[in-house]
């Protein structure tokens, strides 16, 4: 008994967990394949709910990050139609600013700035223009001081520099307020006490009420950069429409996924109508809640994929488990019958029966959930946003006790038949048929399958139609089983009648051994899913580098203030002279039927070296930049006067008509220029031209009318010669049709130009006929483009249509080429040059001031790099970059390509497993195999002819394995693909690739091949390690 | 510590292996009783059904026919619960070859395993088992780290191990030399000697010599009985009698045979007719 008791302490005992420890031990790879897969069970478990989890999280950060920081603010405001301002502005700040303050949730948000403004209409300058009046506290903090102080009390405003300069105005003088919201009130005068400019306007600081909107609206409407007050009182000079409220920034790094909904609750919250009893109604601008959306369906999306792909994996753990825990059960039959013939209860035998697995699976579901959550953190830290790693979610831990609760089910239904069967047969190792045949397992599946994809294919997105694949891959692993038999059959006899021992040896066994069945399977399933996975991630990454070029059109691209497109190309020919980096883009965007449809002007003959297109290579862009920008005369400049000799047969009206010029100078809008009554007969007209000392272009030559004569008219006029106060302008008169009537000259007016190259002669007769201009011409008409989509004309294919230009008369295009997409004008847009296009618009109005104008400049990465601060140098500032590196970066992030990501880890999560199974399955066979080889050898079989029959083996069940599974990897992708989102914000259909390249497919087969490879070799070493002589004399076992 | 022998009882015992296609009879009306506490040895050539016995009385199998009696347990009508209930505390089982003992199990666990099914109370000490069998001082030994001979006695070992009255042992002498023979025969004695019932299924005479009582299983009935040295035919419930083996070839089965008593003696005379007297005329 003394024995007795210090053996059961030093020797752990016979408890029944020492004899289950002892067993493991006894057994270390059965028991680290076991723990292995009971790791990887619960890690793609783990997986789902993390992933899906941090994927969220990396869109809101994203999400969040790449907007623009002014939309993420929230400015609150008191929006009560006072019939005075505020009593006491301070306090109805603060009374504004409580109202946050009381909200906990919206802790996120910091560094309120309170303001009071209201909009108003400023006279007494060159223009009469609306601006905001406006206190915000601490502004002086943020404005540099062009002239005088930053005080402003009550009857005086600070005003922008530029506004400023626009409207002629200067400290000292007078402009007069006129509340927008009391036609009735009177203008009251306020004194400019000083001129500011901005540090920054895009300043956070400054918020979300557009102080800076300096220019000319789509209405037409001029607008003046905010006039600043310094004290609040200074706004109760305006009766009504003051507003109270405050602007807060978003700490975006505070905003944590789970606050998402308080936040959204809080904000709504926040929202009071006008007639609340707290008297006070706040109103809420915000962006937030519309990012909160997109992040919702983001979520939604990959919540959506990422289940059918880690259920088809988790289903393949727990499968692969079931075999490895069968083949455990197997080879522990005998131990089982032990415990049942020393009259063990049934649960005494159930617990030494399924104790060392279990106990395997119970210690690697911990060690699971750390290795999915590693994943995940290491995931994060790879592709997804900054900062997003992994979080330990209830989901997590509800996961991981599905695949526990998934991995008990799999080791009871392997151990059921063991422990049931009687001992006899347990003693024995009798092997026992199937109850169920294995045909109906494969119908079903088979079944299934045509089901899933029968609803693929008819459009539906879900049920089981995302499991498609995997349904897919199951039927392909079925069919490769059946196939081996056959195929190795068929093969045997073709051996045996060549007499290949090597041969006959190889099929016998692959046709008569399951285990090959089994693995070929297994294989099959896994290289389907590694095709899949490599196939749909790299038509994935392709569209995604579609879709980023579609977007940002160049490596890089910079918005930028600049005046006008003239201006633009200055810069950019400053920047880059040789044109090898940058390029000059003008986008405007008009309404035409229920859709926007956007007018990309470019420098054409920049952009084979900068644009960066789908389907075109510099090549084709030079083809390209060749047909949209055909040779044309330059401008013609005429300095300090112009002379015209002209010789007039007719000139009959009411009231003398009027030899007129069209004259642009720089900077400005075109005007017409008088140059005296037409009179019949040769003569010279003559007329200085102010401001045009340093050159103004000449558009056109024309007649005028009187003003206010509105009968019939009739003209013909030859003007010979043009000169200016240098003398003669060459060739403006000697160029053959270089003259055409003006794009203003209405389409029903018979107004007849010629340009025979001698002269220019003019005519028209009417009565509803206008000012007539003769337009020098400098571009070509129609104006050659590329279209993407229908053609924006009663007729979608029109080859030549109408559309409004970015002057905003309709301009007549000509369509030299048609693209599925425009890059950053999308599939109904035009790209035309922005050379020509400035200078048809110049013949009509001044684009600079135009506020739905976008100028930007295109650049390579290497030019791109430092651009912002050279544009600077040149006096542009750029307000918003798009790199289309960092595009493809988060676009990476998005969710299809989370979810995608997914479907190429569980491919190759899916090959390791099979590749496992498919190795233990081996080893285990090893030894009878060995016992086999070593039998033939002394039957007289050389070593060489075995060894030949291992090779003929290997190639059938792995070769059979990577055909059907690439193939099938193949189909599955053309049959979902098309189903799945491949680039968020892009639907499948024209503008989304679904090409295959050959690299890939032959990446993930060269990964099978390699992992089967190594497979290959580890059994031909296990097998002749237990292939020796030796073996007949120990036995089988 | 002594144990009560449990005793066996077979009548008109029958054992049929159903396979696929057609039946074997494996035991044919088999009578036999063994004594508590007896030691009997089964013999008889290989496919006699000797082994079927055996595992007849280990409640491995189910009788076709016939009733089989093992102490208190009437194991033809014995449920799975009432089987199991047997062999946890009333019969041990040592079955041929090395399938015995759990491999990774020290000789002293092994014993210890087989005892779980043994009310605490009623566990016979396991060194006390090892003792028995000349094998304690090898307890933390494994299997793999002991010689055949001390295999086949940890077997024994484990067998008694529920500490039952009966011990079942099928061929534990095969394939080991004379010595490790002599000392596992010495252990299945030293088992019977604590009381047991020992039933060994054996081909070697000489180890079925050892015991008091062979049984000799021909043909799947009892064809005759040894004791104390001397071999007697044994009449079946039916009147048969099953001729030595040796015999045999003098009188090969058909062979007509005249039975007479002598009057004074009591003795049976066979003599076989002549071919003459018995050919048809």
């Amino acid at each position: 008994m003394i024995l007795d008791s210090g053996y059961r302490w030093h020797g752990g005992g016979t408890t029944l967990f020492g004899v289950i420890l002892r067993g493991i031990r006894f057994r270390p790879a059965r028991s680290l394949v076991v723990f292995l897969l009971a790791v990887a069970t619960t890690a793609a478990a783990v997986l789902t709910p993390a992933y899906t989890d941090a994927a969220g999280r990396s869109l809101l950060v994203d999400e969040l990050t790449s907007q623009d920081g002014r939309a993420l603010q929230l400015q609150v405001v008191d929006v009560r139609d006072l019939d005075a301002g505020p009593d006491d502005p301070a306090a109805s700040i603060e009374a504004v600013a409580a109202k946050v303050a009381g909200a906990p949730a919206l802790d996120v948000y910091t560094d309120p700035v309170g303001f009071l403004r209201s909009g108003g209409l400023v006279t007494g300058g060159r223009y009469d223009a609306r601006a905001l009046l406006a206190y915000r506290e601490n502004a002086c903090a943020h404005l540099s001081m062009i002239d005088g102080d930053c005080v402003a009390g009550p009857g005086e405003v600070l005003i922008s520099e530029r506004s400023a300069g626009e409207q002629q105005v200067g400290v000292g003088d007078t402009v007069a307020l006129s509340g927008l919201q009391a036609a009735e009130s009177e203008p009251v005068p306020h004194t400019v006490a000083g001129v500011y400019r901005p540090h920054d306007p895009e300043d956070p600081y400054w918020g979300r009420s557009g102080y800076f909107g300096h220019g000319t609206d789509s209405g037409g409407d001029r607008h003046l950069d905010a006039l600043l007050v310094t004290d609040p009182a200074a706004l109760l000079a305006l009766p009504r429409g003051v507003r109270v409220g405050a602007d807060y920034r978003l700490d975006v790094a505070a905003l944590r996924s789970a606050d998402v909904t308080a936040v959204r609750e809080a904000l709504e919250g926040l929202e009071t109508p006008p007639d609340d009893p707290a008297g006070i109604a706040l109103a809420v601008d915000t962006n937030l809640p519309g990012v909160f959306d997109v992040v919702a369906d983001g979520r939604a999306a990959v919540a959506r994929t990422v289940p059918p792909v880690a259920v088809p994996l988790l289903v393949l753990c727990w499968l692969v488990l079931y075999l490895v825990t069968t083949r455990l059960m197997h080879e522990r039959g005998a131990e089982i019958g032990l415990a049942k013939l020393r009259g063990l209860r049934r649960r005494s035998v159930v617990a030494f029966a399924m104790g060392e697995a279990l106990l395997l699976i119970a210690a690697g579901s911990p060690v699971g959930m750390g290795l999915g959550l590693l994943v995940v953190e290491v995931t994060g830290r790879l592709v997804l946003a900054e900062g997003v790693g992994v979080a330990v979610t209830p989901g997590a831990w509800w996961f991981a006790g599905v695949a526990l609760a998934g991995s008990g089910v799999a080791l009871t239904a392997a151990a059921y038949r063991t422990v049931r069967r009687p001992v006899l047969r347990l003693l024995r190792r009798v092997s026992v048929r199937r109850r169920v045949p294995a045909g109906i397992w494969e119908a079903v599946v088979v079944a299934l399958a045509v089901a899933a994809t029968a609803q693929l294919l008819t459009g539906e997105t879900g049920g089981m139609s995302m499991l498609a694949p995997a349904l897919l891959a199951t039927v392909a692993g079925v069919v490769a089983a059946r196939l081996l038999g056959g195929v190795s059959r068929l093969r045997h006899r073709v051996a045996a009648r060549r007499g290949s021992v090597a041969a006959m040896l190889a099929t016998w066994q692959l046709a008569r051994r399951g285990e090959f069945r089994r693995m070929v399977a297994l294989l099959t399933v896994a290289i389907t899913l590694l095709t899949f996975g490599f196939a749909a991630w790299d038509m994935s990454a392709h569209n995604r580098r579609l879709a980023a070029s579609d977007q940002v059109g160049a490596d890089l691209v910079y918005q930028v203030d600049v005046a006008d497109p003239d201006r633009l190309m200055e810069v950019v020919s400053t920047l880059d002279p040789d044109g090898g980096g940058l390029m000059g883009v003008m986008r405007t965007t008009e309404r035409y039927g229920s859709r926007n449809f956007t007018v990309i002007a470019a420098q054409t003959d920049r952009m084979a070296e900068v644009m960066r297109w789908r389907g075109h290579d510099a090549t084709t862009l030079a083809e390209l930049s060749g047909r949209l920008h055909p040779a044309a005369p330059d401008p013609v400049s005429v300095r300090g006067s112009i002379e015209v000799t002209a010789s007039v047969t007719v000139a009959e009206a009411e009231r003398p008509l009027q030899l007129t010029a069209r004259i642009l100078e720089p900077g400005r809008s075109p005007r017409n220029v008088l140059m005296g009554d037409l009179r019949t007969g040769r003569h010279d007209y003559r007329v200085s031209l102010s401001g045009c000392d340093d050159g103004c272009r000449l558009v056109g030559i024309g007649v005028a009318r009187y003003p206010g004569d509105f009968e019939d008219v009739s003209f013909a006029v030859a003007v010979e010669r043009v000169a200016d106060a240098d003398g003669e302008a060459e060739g403006l008169l000697t160029t053959v049709d270089g003259w055409r009537s003006s794009g203003l000259t209405p389409r029903n007016v018979p107004f007849e130009v010629a340009a025979d190259g001698v002269g220019l002669t003019m005519s028209a007769t009417g009565v509803d006929v206008p000012d007539l201009i003769a337009e020098y011409v400098t571009a070509p008409s129609p104006l050659p483009a590329v279209l993407a989509g229908d053609a924006p004309d009663d007729d979608p294919s029109a080859a030549r249509f109408w559309f409004p230009a970015p002057h905003g008369a309709p301009q007549h295009y000509a369509t030299v080429a048609t693209a599925s997409v425009i890059p950053r004008g999308g599939d109904r847009a035009l790209l035309v040059d922005l050379e020509y296009t400035d200078r048809i618009a110049d013949a009509f109005t001044s684009l600079g001031g135009q506020t739905d104008i976008g100028y930007e400049v295109w650049a390579t990465a290497e030019a791109g790099a430092g651009l912002p601060a050279r544009l600077a140098a040149e006096g542009v500032t750029v307000t918003r970059t798009l790199d289309r590196a960092d595009l493809l970066d988060r676009m990476s992030r998005q969710p299809s390509a989370l979810a995608l990501r997914l479907y190429l880890l569980a491919g190759g999560a899916a090959l390791a497993l099979a590749v496992g199974a498919v190795a233990l399955t081996a080893a285990a066979g090893s030894r009878p195999r060995g016992y086999d080889d070593a039998a033939l050898r002394v039957a007289g079989v050389p070593p060489g002819t075995l060894r030949r029959a291992a090779r003929i083996e290997h190639v059938h069940w792995a070769g059979l394995s990577i055909v059907m599974g690439t193939a099938t990897g193949l189909a599955a992708t053309w049959l979902v693909v098309p189903s799945i989102r491949l680039v968020d914000g892009v639907a499948s259909g024209a503008l989304v690739e679904y090409h295959v390249r050959a690299w890939w497919v032959a990446a993930a087969v060269a990964v099978a091949a390699a992992a089967l490879t190594g497979t290959a070799a580890a059994v031909d070493r296990w097998r002749a390690r237990h292939g020796t002589v030796q073996r007949l004399r120990e036995g089988e076992r | 510590m002594r144990v009560t022998g449990v005793p066996v009882t077979c009548r008109g015992l029958v054992f049929i292996y159903r396979l696929d296609g057609y039946d074997v009879v494996a035991l044919s009306r088999v009578d036999l009783d063994i004594a508590a506490g007896e030691a009997v040895a089964l013999v008889g050539p290989s496919g006699s059904g000797k082994s079927t016995l055996l595992s007849l009385m280990a409640g491995l199998l189910r009788p076709s026919a016939g009733s089989l009696r093992v102490g208190d347990h009437d194991l033809s009508r014995a449920g799975d619960a009432e089987l199991q209930r047997m062999r946890a505390t009333e019969l041990g089982v040592v079955l041929q070859g090395d399938r015995n003992l759990i491999p990774y199990l020290s000789a002293l666990d092994n014993v210890r395993f087989a005892q779980r099914g043994v009310p605490r109370a009623r566990r016979v000490p396991a060194m006390d088992l090892l003792e028995t069998v000349g094998m304690s001082g090898a307890a933390a030994r494994t299997p793999g780290e002991l010689t055949p001979g001390g295999r086949q006695r940890l077997s024994v070992a484990v067998g008694a191990a529920v500490g039952g009255g009966l011990l079942l042992a099928d061929e534990p002498t095969s394939q080991l030399d004379a010595e490790a023979r002599e000392s596992v025969v010495a252990a299945l004695s030293a088992v019977r000697d604590r009381g047991s019932t020992v039933v060994v299924v054996t081909h070697d005479p000489g180890v079925a010599a050892r015991f008091g009582r062979s049984v000799t299983i021909r043909d799947g009935r009892v064809g005759a009985e040894g004791r104390r040295g001397e071999d007697f035919l044994v009449v079946g419930t039916d009147g048969a009698v099953h001729l030595p083996a040796e015999l045999l070839t003098d009188m090969p089965p058909g062979t007509l045979l005249r039975v007479r008593r002598d009057s004074g003696s009591g003795e049976l005379r066979l003599s076989p007719a002549e071919t003459a007297e018995v050919r048809p005329t």
